[in-house]
């Protein structure tokens, strides 16, 4: 139980004493459209943090890839598939392809002309050929 | 014209005031000049090439049946635009529910309440967010907002692909702009009006409500019809949430396609030019020219109507 209100003294002389008995009533209502004004702010922040959060929690995570040939197993001369020259990578190719294949692949684009990385890509499609299964957001990898 | 004088620097002579050529100036106008014809003419050029096209469309099709029809399958010459018409305005409305009030309380509160460092940190946070590519709230709306409302309500009530879900992204897309073209609006209210109103001993809410925002109005308005405008012009959210198929519904929980996202989809595809269809591409984007040309108009017009000029 709240303590009686004090009675206000008067401000003009002659008027009277408590001149606005609804005061406090204003000041409360003020109070509360001022939590509306703040609670619709920080509610209109949030949803915009809440897009920025899927969208960061959507582009980043796990994903899982299956190859059929494993790229480790290209290796050649002790060096990873990433660290091969260019010729290497040819060899590679000729290797782990049929001839027929690898006559047809060259007759349209031939070997020694491509470059290092359409090398990589050609044995990342046409050899590995690596496949996602399955992806998981950043909070599940989490 | 000439006057007979002596310089400043005490040198006789004559001082003509005749208007001396300015090259450089004369450029720059012409060069202004320049810049709004083009505009201008980009605008004309719009309007001619939808015309000339709707025209053509409308030589095949009954405008009374265009504007009143309740299918739209141009495969079988079907043409009613009301399924296309209501899911744009019903999108529009949920949009406007969300980014109407919470725009107005965000306004107010920057304006009024808030201190000169959080107004500074707030504000350019919601506007630099909004810069956010349209097609990013898209899949937000698709992949966020719709399983949390199939969540909610039910996954039977609530389609993969829905008006409700389009509409309330495009509400908060639409939100910072309507924000801050309020606070622009509230804030330059002059501050003696406030002084005034403090001075008869009203609150803070009291000044707010009663004498800001009434003096804002005509630039509230303002803000309110050019939300509106571009939650009907909207295209990526509606086109990838909204769903993909002419829809006579006002359920919320069902898709819908709205103009604009029928004008994506179908010139995205196949169409042969010159073919029916691809006319009427050209009538829906003349309804919604309209459309927005009209909101435009009446922002204008309420501007000027209640526009208080303060000295």
């Amino acid at each position: 139980m709240s303590a009686p209100a004090k009675p206000r003294a008067a401000l003009i002389p002659g008027e009277p004493a408590d001149f606005s008995p609804n005061l406090e009533a204003r000041k409360a209502r003020g109070a509360k459209w001022r939590l509306a004004f703040l609670g619709a702010t920080i509610l209109s922040v949030l949803f915009l943090f809440a897009l920025v959060a899927s969208i960061v929690n959507q582009g980043f995570g796990y994903v899982l890839t299956v190859a059929e040939v494993d790229p480790p197993g290209l290796s050649r001369g002790g060096l990873p598939l990433e660290r091969q020259d260019s010729p290497a990578l040819v060899e590679t190719i000729r290797d782990n392809v049929s001839r027929r294949f690898f006559m047809k692949a060259d007759a349209e684009a031939p070997f020694a002309m491509r470059s290092r990385e359409e090398l990589l890509a050609f044995i990342d499609a046409e050899i590995v050929k690596s496949r996602v299964v399955g992806t998981w957001s950043l909070s599940d990898s989490l | 014209m000439s006057d007979t004088g002596s310089y400043p620097e005490g040198k006789t002579g004559t001082a003509s005031l005749a208007r001396r050529p300015r090259p450089g100036e004369a450029l720059v106008q012409a060069f202004l000049f320049f810049c709004a014809a083009v505009s201008i003419l980009t605008t004309l050029g719009i309007v001619v090439t939808l015309g000339e096209e709707s025209f053509s469309f409308f030589k095949g099709v009954n405008l009374v049946e265009f504007f009143t029809g309740k299918v739209w399958q141009p495969a079988i010459d079907r043409f009613g635009i009301l399924p296309l018409l209501a899911a744009t305005l019903t999108t529009s409305l949920y949009a406007m529910l969300v980014a109407l009030p919470l725009g107005l309380l965000v306004a107010v509160y920057l304006s009024e309440y808030a201190s000169a460092r959080v107004r500074d940190i707030l504000k350019p946070i919601l506007e630099v967010l909004a810069g956010i590519p349209t097609v990013v709230y898209g899949y937000f709306a698709l992949t966020t907002v719709t399983p949390f409302l199939r969540g909610l309500i039910g996954e039977n009530v609530v389609e993969v692909y829905n008006t409700l879900s389009a509409g309330l992204v495009m509400g908060i897309l639409i939100l910072p702009l309507i924000a801050s073209m309020c606070e622009d609006a509230l804030s330059s209210v002059p501050a003696a009006l406030r002084e005034g109103a403090y001075a008869m001993g009203a609150t803070k809410l009291e000044v707010s409500l009663r004498v800001v925002v009434p003096g804002a109005f005509s630039g509230l308005a303002a803000a309110f019809i050019l939300g509106l405008s571009r939650a009907v012009g909207e295209t990526m959210i509606v086109a990838l949430a909204a769903g993909a198929g002419p829809n006579l519904t006002l359920n919320p929980f069902r898709s819908a396609e709205t103009m604009t996202g029928h004008i994506v989809r179908i010139s995205g595809g196949d169409l042969s030019y010159d073919s029916i269809d691809y006319k009427s591409l050209f009538a829906i984007a003349m309804v919604l020219f309209v459309v927005t040309l009209g909101l435009n108009m009446l922002s204008r017009r309420i501007i000027r109507r209640y526009q208080e000029v303060y000295e």
